[in-house]
């Protein structure tokens, strides 16, 4: 049984982690098009319009990869985890219906048009088109946060004999861990895109490929970041306290912290150790002193429970949380440092296209910083479901009860093995096209689409 | 409870189930002859598809996510238990997706026409099983499922996938045939063949599921027994028109719509012989029913949605086609 568990578990885990990848940048890709269409009809510069075409190439692979790798995350709530998806299904298979028809299909139906539609409609109407796949990105964003933070601080719910039933849905969908959970990851998605697309540009800046089209967008990105690396530190940290608060041992666990500070003396933060769960305590550590009482009550000596204040069956892993968040948080610094090298450059006037070639470290850094943000998202996940457990719902069903009873072993290896297969191919179509389209490089000739809206004759017969 | 409310759902449900199988059935159709050419013909049998896959999945996106929501005991119990043919139709699906992915950016070569087609028989064979093992009296017993993992494999089962993926072909040869430039394609013997295949699967697992279990007296009980009979003449209809214009020189859009009419008549006549239950005579769309509080949540966002998206739609086909 354990090992149908633990199998059940790894194939969510890889399943969900690969599907979280591609939302982030239809997200942040949605947002940045919108803003570079609106730009585009504001002043006129053509070279916003090619933008906003070059980039849509890009987004249509991702969104298409995921909605073919979202299905099976959908099934799973059925197939692995039935007892799950019965008992707290009055809630999550509401908010994953309510996600899939509002927002969903409101970006699935508007891609057509934003896609295909540019010399059918007229400007405005695509913008709007523009708009509503945005929109329909962060809006399918919002629902799954709501289901997924109801599973980290369930509220508005009550309990008893196996079924959770609901007698509030404001407070579910508003549950406490939302509001902070859902600006954390819509920071996360602009903030991955924000390296994905400034390190493409990037590459192309190395290789004196259409230098002044893409210094244009690394400037934007540039821009975005100034605001969006550091906010997303704060709204880290704002995360980070909204977990101590109410879920106290997903926050020892991530910070390794075992026992809880005596009255009189401040919580030390772990900077780094080996956390031996058995033992109960770190092998060695680094500590900073009081650290952790600042961050998690905001007093040098204000008390934080450790992981021993609990019993041994109701604490989560340490090691893959402690880790986890130490890399996203590393990465979160390293991605500010990036935007202040840009900046810095950018004062200096060396962000010109005559002076670009002088920085080749610099653009090299850019792009090797392409997956960065998608690492910290998966770090920032995995900090966020492991840390839970062993709850699937917080407080109220273990992970064990909620696996389905009458699938073994076998068949979710073989199921996991499957899509391991066509996720691996999903992910080289996307690298094959990718490499592509920046060999290509833009297109910077094709004619703007015509003015006003031109109903298409079609030939009947 | 409000049984009516449940019936809404179940309806909403079904909105969703008929469109994607006849939306993208004639696609996932398309591809699976695709397997049986080689070549350019295939390339151009699959390009004749065209680049919205994801257009259709949305409704399966839906459509699970609405059962999710309106009805989780249904979906925990049918998921778990046909663990195989979902699996199997979504790594169909996947498949496909990803060969679209490929071909679309100018690897048209024939390994990923070749995983294109598989993808989409696979995904249609999960479909069929799917079907055939939600018809084949799943053991349920007090909520919770009896059998194994393979319960659902039995002779009822094959059939229905049988027919399903000779229906999805059917579909498919009209779509094509609907659509300009590929008219080599389809042969009208060929054509013949594929319509009478299709129509002696359907009888084969029609009479297979309909003489397993509790169907054998629950299909002659008045109004059941009606409803079956209307549905399955609508089906029979539908065939034999499109036996008739075969012979005829009708115009291609004749032959699909009646395609659809058998597609119809199919949901019709499951509808009939299963009614009221959801899972076939163990759970009963009442029962299966999330509480009210949850269907009325619901229903603002899947409800009106669901028809905006619907009139959406067609605005993007006049659109795209110019037609209207």
């Amino acid at each position: 049984m354990n090992s149908a568990l633990n199998i059940a578990r790894v194939q969510f885990a890889i399943t969900a982690i690969f599907h979280m990848t591609w939302p982030l940048l239809t997200i942040g890709l949605s947002v940045f098009m919108l803003i570079l269409e609106a730009l585009w009809l504001k002043t006129g510069n053509e070279t916003y319009y090619r933008h906003v075409r070059y980039w849509s190439k890009i987004f249509i692979v991702v969104f298409g990869i995921g909605v073919a790798s979202g299905i099976p995350l959908e099934i799973e709530f059925g197939t692995n985890w039935s007892r799950f998806a019965t008992a707290g299904g009055d809630i999550m298979g509401s908010l994953l219906a309510v996600e899939a028809s509002t927002a969903f299909a409101l970006e699935a139906a508007f891609l057509a048009i934003f896609y295909f539609g540019w010399d059918r409609v007229g400007r405005r109407m695509h913008l709007f088109s523009n708009a509503m796949v945005a929109l329909g990105a962060s809006l399918s964003a919002f629902w799954i946060m709501s289901a997924n933070s109801w599973m980290q601080t369930p509220a508005g719910v009550t309990a008893a004999g196996g079924k959770i039933t609901i007698n509030n849905f404001a407070a579910a969908i508003f549950n406490p861990d939302l509001p902070i959970a859902f600006a954390h990851i819509w920071a996360a998605a602009i903030e991955t895109t924000i390296f994905f697309v400034a390190g493409i540009c990037a590459w192309n800046i190395l290789r004196n490929r259409n230098k002044d089209f893409f210094l244009k967008a690394f400037k934007v990105m540039v821009i975005v970041g100034i605001v969006f690396t550091p906010l997303q530190i704060i709204l880290g940290d704002a995360s980070g306290l909204e977990v101590a608060k109410n879920e106290p041992t997903k926050s020892a666990a991530m910070e390794a912290h075992w026992d809880t500070n005596r009255p009189g003396e401040g919580a030390p933060w772990v900077v780094i150790a080996w956390p031996d769960q058995a033992a109960q305590k770190n092998t060695w550590e680094i500590t900073i002193s009081d650290g952790l009482s600042v961050l998690n009550t905001r007093s040098l000596k204000g008390q934080v429970e450790g992981l021993r204040a609990f019993p041994v069956n109701d604490q989560p892993p340490v090691v893959l949380p402690f880790y986890a968040f130490r890399l996203m948080v590393l990465l979160g610094i390293v991605m500010v440092v990036l935007i202040l090298a840009a900046l810095w450059l950018w004062i200096r006037k060396k962000l010109r296209s005559e002076t670009l070639t002088g920085n080749r470290f610099f653009w090299q850094a850019w792009v090797w910083a392409i997956p960065i943000g998608f690492i910290a998202t998966w770090c920032g996940w995995i900090v966020r479901e492991v840390g839970r457990q062993p709850w699937v719902i917080y407080g109220l069903m273990r992970t064990s009860d909620g696996v389905s009873l009458n699938i073994g072993t076998g068949p979710v290896i073989a199921s996991l093995i499957l899509f391991i297969a066509v996720y691996a191919a999903l992910f080289g179509a996307f690298i094959y096209f990718t490499r592509r389209t920046l060999m290509q490089g833009p297109d910077l000739n094709s004619p703007l689409p015509v003015q006003k809206y031109r109903r298409v004759q079609v030939r009947r017969e | 409870m409000s049984s009516t409310l449940a019936y809404i759902w179940y309806v909403l449900f079904l909105i969703p189930v008929v469109l994607f199988v006849i939306l993208d059935g004639a696609d996932l159709g398309t591809g699976i002859i695709s397997l049986a050419h080689r070549g350019p013909l295939r390339a151009k049998l699959i390009d004749s598809i065209g680049p919205l896959w994801y257009a259709n999945e949305t409704w399966l996106v839906i459509a699970f996510a609405t059962l999710f929501g309106a009805f989780p005991l249904a979906y925990s119990l049918v998921l778990s238990s046909l663990y195989i043919p979902i699996m199997l139709m979504v790594f169909g699906l996947i498949l496909r997706a990803a060969s679209t992915e490929f071909r679309n950016h100018n690897a048209k070569n024939d390994f990923w026409s070749s995983a294109f087609g598989v993808g989409c028989l696979l995904g249609v064979l999960g479909q069929g099983f799917l079907l055939g093992g939600l018809l084949s009296n799943l053991k349920i017993q007090n909520n919770s499922y009896l059998g194994g993992i393979w319960t659902w494999f039995d002779p009822a089962s094959i059939m229905a996938a049988l027919a399903v993926v000779a229906a999805y072909v059917m579909l498919g040869a009209l779509q094509t045939a609907k659509k300009q430039g590929v008219d080599e394609a389809l042969k009208m013997k060929a054509f013949r063949r594929i319509i009478v295949t299709s129509f002696t699967l359907f009888v084969a697992a029609a009479i297979l599921i309909a003489v397993q279990g509790d169907f054998q007296t629950y299909i002659w009980r008045f109004p059941h027994s009606l409803f079956l009979l209307l549905f399955s003449a609508a089906v029979v209809l539908g065939y034999s028109m499109l036996m008739l214009a075969s012979w005829s020189k009708a115009d291609r859009n004749v032959y699909y719509n009646w395609a659809i009419v058998i597609f119809l008549g199919f949901f019709g006549m499951i509808f009939s012989a299963t009614f009221p239950y959801l899972v076939p005579f163990n759970i009963s769309i009442t029962q299966a029913a999330a509480p009210q509080r949850t269907q009325v949540f619901m229903l603002p966002g899947v409800g009106a949605v669901l028809f905006l998206i619907i009139i959406y739609n067609v605005y993007i086909k006049r659109v795209f086609t110019g037609k209207g």
